[in-house]
């Protein structure tokens, strides 16, 4: 068991709720391989100062995958988990040969059903996607998020190969495939990484063209030591204001509000007493961890963009079970909720429905520790502010 | 303000014209039927996770 003092994050649990939290994980980050085709500038595996990818397995092994299995499954019968969810994650999860998805979904429902119903996504940049893997993915129900930026000049901006090649082209012949019957079956969904040096509504209605079931916008990873692109200080409102010109424009156009934008409408859902489903908001607690292709468990992938070693736990789905997991500090602090908070945030009339902002995001070198605000803060208080100016909440 | 979803509001999102809200009132009127807090999904992903979603992340469930 791990014990609270041994890890730099300084914070104070609340007894009560740190002692009766519920043990609970119902989605796990598979990073089938750790490798990608593309080196993308902003990208939290390769481009923020980690190297761990470098000493990893490229792809996971059917062994540990078994054991992770193994540990699902204790921890599912343990605690009655009805639903597990399991999201294949890079590096790129299409460089992955075909068969090794057949063997990986048959195996984890052999090994879990029927107590526990699982089901799978992947997230991929989309240039490997191939009219085989479409029908592959539809006939194992696996659903398929795509990753593109915007047009072209906006999207090879920052999505390229590591030769500096642009990936636009490559990524919009695998866009186009989810247009077709079988590719909409598997469709989840666009993720754009936010370049707020592009017209917001120029990159939605590009993206709207191809009426996605879903898109979100992501802030770029950083840390109040390395503020991201765009963000030239913390008082810095440019994210903010993107953002507001985005949800206006969507919002008051009845043909685009029919694409739901995740982040605007998991505000709204907070707004009106909803829970969210989504871990960058609100202050429920988050069920949700990463198992590296060796059986190293993370707490989140996309921490170690806060500083090289954030991600690291010490854990691994060999040595220790996901009680244990759930029980060490990082993972606790995203689920003690207000207490994992700082006074700025406690006292802020948002902090519901922001939750104090994504965890990755809340890191200050200067004290080594995660018990601060994000450093999208300002741009948060400003959206969510106008997004309840426009509702009356 | 309190997290509560208050049933005479969700009355008035139902009927409301924005795709938006009668969007979100799907969601929260199953929410007070399950009457269970669910967690966070990543980011990282956009195929919609049942439990809290990982950022990174847009693929389903």
């Amino acid at each position: 068991m791990t014990k609270l003092g041994e890890y730099n994050t300084p914070f104070k649990p609340s007894p009560g709720n740190y002692y009766l939290m519920t043990h609970l994980i119902d989605s796990l980050l598979v990073k089938v391989h750790s490798r990608c085709n593309l080196m993308c500038d902003y990208c939290y595996e390769y481009n923020s100062g980690n190297t761990s990818w470098r000493s990893k397995p490229k792809e996971m092994s059917k062994d540990v995958y078994e054991q992770m299995l193994v540990r699902v499954k204790e921890h599912c019968d343990c605690h009655q988990v009805k639903e597990m969810f399991f999201s294949f994650h890079g590096g790129e999860p299409l460089l992955r040969q075909p068969d090794w998805y057949r063997y990986a979904i048959t195996k984890a429902r052999t090994v879990l059903e029927p107590n526990t119903s699982v089901s799978f996504g992947m997230q991929s940049n989309g240039t490997l996607l191939t009219m085989e893997w479409v029908e592959l993915l539809h006939e194992l129900n696996i659903g398929y998020g795509i990753s593109i930026d915007g047009p072209k000049e906006t999207h090879d901006k920052y999505r390229v190969h590591s030769n500096g090649d642009p990936s636009f082209d490559l990524t919009m012949d695998g866009l186009r495939l989810l247009l077709t019957p079988k590719g909409r079956s598997i469709w989840g969904g666009v993720l754009s990484v936010i370049d707020v040096d592009s017209d917001p509504v120029e990159v939605f209605e590009f993206l709207a063209q191809f009426n996605p079931p879903s898109i979100d916008f992501l802030e770029p990873h950083g840390s109040w030591g390395d503020l991201p692109s765009g963000k030239t200080s913390y008082q810095d409102l440019t994210y903010g204001q993107w953002l507001i010109r985005l949800f206006n424009f969507w919002f008051d156009h009845p043909d685009y509000s029919k694409i739901p934008i995740r982040k605007f409408d998991e505000i709204i859902e907070h707004c009106y007493g909803g829970r969210g489903s989504l871990e960058s908001l609100g202050l429920e607690p988050v069920t949700l961890v990463t198992v590296a292709t060796d059986g190293m468990v993370e707490s989140v992938d996309c921490i170690k963009a806060a500083h090289p070693n954030a991600h690291y736990l010490g854990m691994n789905i060999y040595e220790n079970t996901f009680d244990d997991i759930v029980d060490h500090p990082m993972i606790k602090l995203r689920q003690i909720g207000m207490d994992a908070l700082d006074q700025v945030c406690k006292n802020c009339e948002h902090v519901l429905i922001c939750g104090g902002g994504y965890f990755a995001h809340r890191y200050d070198p200067s004290d080594d520790s995660f018990s601060h605000r994000t450093i999208y803060c300002e741009d948060l208080k400003l959206l969510i502010g106008h997004i309840r100016r426009r509702l009356g909440r | 303000m309190t997290k509560k979803i208050d049933q005479n509001v969700l009355a008035e999102l139902e009927e409301s014209k924005n795709e938006v809200l009668k969007r979100v009132s799907e969601k929260l009127k199953s929410q007070l039927q399950e009457g269970v807090v669910v967690c966070g999904s990543h980011s990282s992903h956009s195929s919609s996770p049942a439990g809290r979603t990982h950022s990174s992340s847009t693929s389903g469930h």
